[in-house]
């Protein structure tokens, strides 16, 4: 048998012999398995509780901007340090061995398709809401994943030609840099233009601008996100065409790499080797290193301040301001606050009251928490020896350790609540209520996660239990929300603000029980590890 | 100073340590030598408080995971991890703040002379190699000038300046009346500076060898014999 074929059968064999092995991953899998399927069951079989959609457009103005923010990290990553579309174990055996490295190349493609087709899955989740939003059926939420696939691949591939073409060549990067600035200005030109024309209404100019071929004939972007969208709205021959032109993309950036560099591993060998490093050191628990940016930090001012347990905060703080001017607050601060006055843009023309459209953000909001919460500076503390070894109590360990990450939401909730608010024309107690809760929910998810850690002896957030952690959160939320719904029901004046009260409430207490309930894991537990056992040897 | 009695650690059903028994008096430094896997590193991280376990551990009389047993241990771990964002003389600072600890300026200034970490003040924790992160944690661990000091295979990594001064400091540590316990697996490098060896192997001490004893062989000889015994009788266990 062919030996690349070989390692390709035997390591999903091996994959599958491992589940038998460890029931907790195939539970894991199944219950994934189980709710796509619920997903697609509910898309599928349930009426849509909308009359009246949102204009087709804005789900291709939605996919377009997820594709360019795809592609301007692969053209960055390419300019940088190429991307990783090997293992290390490709380079110790394959790219020493006798075999063909085109042969070798199609191998890694192929895998990396495999693993963009796995990580894509999540859109499949979104088949009520692209239903319910857009009259997508089943067979379109199929079409957007089969976009999202296809310029993933896409953008993978032009990382590696271009770090190929322009490694150390500071002429061929200025080139790149160039090209994409001529490739994607019409997309910003035409943008302001049509917002423009349309009296400085942005929604309306955005929408006006996406029915031009400017938008649909942005390289990869316009026409993965334009392909989807003739197919569902049934221009087969548009759609195959924008589908083709796209793969034919792909199809030209193997080409060059196959054809013109078939010398190509020196150009993969350091995306390879850091990419590499960083899983070790990940695994060995060397976490904050493994995480900390690869960008150059120039040293200005220095020193650590605090006392005690406090110095902890402090330390967060010095770390924060290092890795970008505004602190806590960096780019995600931003795309948060620009995004959710979007929203609020596009939600004041559909026309509904204001409340409606704050609490949806609200909710939108506490669902990226869930995501987001949990990676604090305070949870990847705890998989370091420092914080376990300094003579504070525990619990003032845990409070300081945390701080950083309740602050940095609080302000960040609050920028996007005030902006989004003054927009929507809501009154300052629904403002105030809503950055409380969505704060609050943020301290309940934190203290959720170091009790899971208590009991399974890491952080449920991380790794492969995070699906069984969102379904915690969840499960320790819903007695909050059963009483707001409630209260809601029986409440005839101010309703919301009773039923986001109660709400707040909850989330003060059960985060409180579950941080005392936590307390120990500083105390006395197993320090997490990312490896199976928590030692050495 | 540092007492074991009896501790059992597990990872589902596997018994990393069992039932081991230590003591290590002050001044006196153990040697902990096994192959991997042995629960060398296990032990290590549950004196230290890293890990639950059944059994006692005691520093100075104190429960291992006691205010009181953290200030008297330094602790430096077998993979250093140090802040990627904090510079190594903030590194010190942060210890000396969260140590709460008074006049440490001029030893964190020794320390980082002795490791040669002076000229790299402002160099940040990810910007360092290995063995430089291994030297940060060195001083880490010593700056709060502790009674117990637990190193896991701290010569890893170390360039050979590095694993002389470290050598040096144990040695001085020693005679200064601190107790140390030092994991490796590599035998040369614990000749001279022991008074205590303990030969691990799956999760027990297979042997333990005080200096002031007459044992003949050398160690490495020692260790060999304990380890191939063991592994024949695994493949006689095996063939039954």
């Amino acid at each position: 048998m062919n030996a690349l074929r070989y390692i390709f059968i035997h390591d999903a064999k091996n994959k599958l012999i491992e589940l038998r092995r460890k029931p907790g991953k195939l539970i894991l899998y199944l219950l994934v398995i189980a709710a796509i399927a619920a997903v697609v069951l509910l898309s599928v079989l349930q009426d849509s509780v909308s009359d009246s959609y949102m204009d087709i457009l804005w789900l291709q103005a939605v996919l377009m901007a997820f594709f360019l923010f795809t592609v301007f990290v692969s053209i960055k990553q390419g300019l940088a340090k190429g991307t990783t579309l090997f293992k290390m174990e490709d380079v110790n055996f394959l790219f020493v061995s006798p075999l063909n490295p085109r042969a070798i190349l199609l191998h890694g493609v192929i895998r990396m398709m495999k693993t963009t087709i796995l990580s894509s899955i999540f859109i499949l989740f979104n088949s009520v809401t692209l239903r319910d939003m857009f009259g997508v059926s089943f067979s379109g939420v199929l079409l957007v994943f089969s976009a999202f696939v296809l310029t993933s691949v896409v953008s993978q591939l032009l990382t590696l030609v271009i770090y190929s073409q322009t490694n150390s060549r500071p002429s061929r990067q200025r080139f790149v840099k160039i090209l994409t600035t001529v490739a994607f200005a019409p997309l910003v030109i035409g943008i302001l233009w049509h917002i423009n024309a349309a009296g400085m209404d942005v929604t309306a100019g955005l929408l006006e601008f996406m029915g031009t071929p400017i938008a649909s004939f942005t390289p990869v972007v316009g026409w993965a996100a334009a392909g989807a969208i003739a197919f569902i709205t049934g221009q087969y021959v548009i759609g195959a065409l924008f589908f083709g032109i796209t793969f034919a993309a792909g199809a030209a950036l193997i080409a060059v790499i196959y054809i013109g560099n078939p010398d190509y591993y020196e150009d993969v060998l350091v995306a390879t080797e850091t990419a590499f490093e960083k899983t070790r050191d990940i695994a060995e628990g060397n976490i904050e290193v493994a995480t900390a940016s690869d960008k150059k930090v120039k040293v200005k001012a220095t020193g650590v301040s605090g006392y005690g347990a406090s110095a902890i905060f402090h330390r967060h703080i010095r770390e924060a301001f290092r890795v970008n001017r505004f602190g806590l607050w960096g780019v995600s601060t931003g795309v948060l606050v620009v995004s959710a006055a979007v929203y609020a843009l596009i939600s004041n023309r559909i026309g509904y009251e204001g409340a409606e459209h704050l609490l949806t953000l609200l909710v939108m909001i506490m669902v990226a928490q869930f995501f987001m919460a949990g990676t604090g500076r305070g949870v990847k503390d705890s998989y370091s020896h420092y914080i376990y070894m300094i003579p504070e109590s525990p619990l003032k360990k845990l409070i300081w350790s945390n701080l950083e990450v309740i602050f940095r939401v609080a302000v960040q909730n609050a920028l996007v609540f005030v902006v989004a608010g003054i927009i929507l024309g809501s009154n300052l107690m629904l403002i105030v209520l809503s950055i409380v809760v969505s704060t609050l929910l943020s301290f309940l998810i934190i203290s959720i996660s170091f009790l899971s850690m208590r009991f399974t002896g890491s952080h449920m957030s991380i790794g492969i239990l995070s699906m069984i952690y969102i379904l915690a959160i969840i499960i320790v939320l819903l007695p909050g929300i059963a009483g707001a719904i409630i209260a809601g029901v029986f409440i005839d004046n101010g309703a919301i603000y009773v039923s986001l009260v109660i709400l707040a409430v909850w989330e003060l207490i059960a985060g409180l029980g579950c941080f005392a309930a936590s307390k120990g894991v500083l105390h006395n537990c197993d320090i997490p590890s990312l490896r199976q056992m928590g030692g050495g040897n | 100073m540092i007492k074991v009695r009896n501790l059992t650690k597990k990872y589902g059903k596997l018994t990393a340590n069992d039932g081991i028994n230590l003591t290590v008096n002050a001044g006196e430094t153990a040697i902990l030598l096994g192959p991997n896997g042995a629960g060398k590193s296990t032990l290590i991280k549950s004196i230290c408080g890293l890990l639950r376990f059944s059994g006692e551990v005691t520093i100075d009389g104190y429960d291992c995971r006691s205010l009181e047993a953290k200030r008297l241990m330094g602790y430096v771990p077998e993979i250093p991890t140090p802040f990627p964002m904090l510079t190594v003389a903030e590194h010190l600072e942060f210890i000396a703040r969260a140590y709460k600890l008074s006049d440490w300026q001029g030893r964190a200034d020794a320390l980082l002379q002795r490791f040669e970490l002076d000229d790299k003040r402002n160099k940040l924790g990810k910007e360092l190699s290995k063995g430089m992160q291994q030297k940060i944690s060195v001083c880490c661990a010593l700056l709060p000038e502790p009674k117990v000091v637990i190193f896991d295979e701290p010569l890893v990594g170390l360039d050979p300046h590095g694993i002389r001064e470290l050598k040096a400091v144990v040695s001085e540590l020693r005679d200064a009346g601190k107790a140390l316990i030092v994991s490796t697996h590599i035998i040369d490098s614990v000749e001279d500076s022991w008074d205590t060896t303990l030969i691990m192997n799956k999760g027990r001490f297979a042997r333990e060898i005080r200096r002031s004893e007459q044992f003949g062989d050398d160690l490495e000889q020692i260790y060999f014999s304990i380890i191939d015994e063991g592994k024949a009788s695994e493949v006689e266990e095996g063939a039954e």
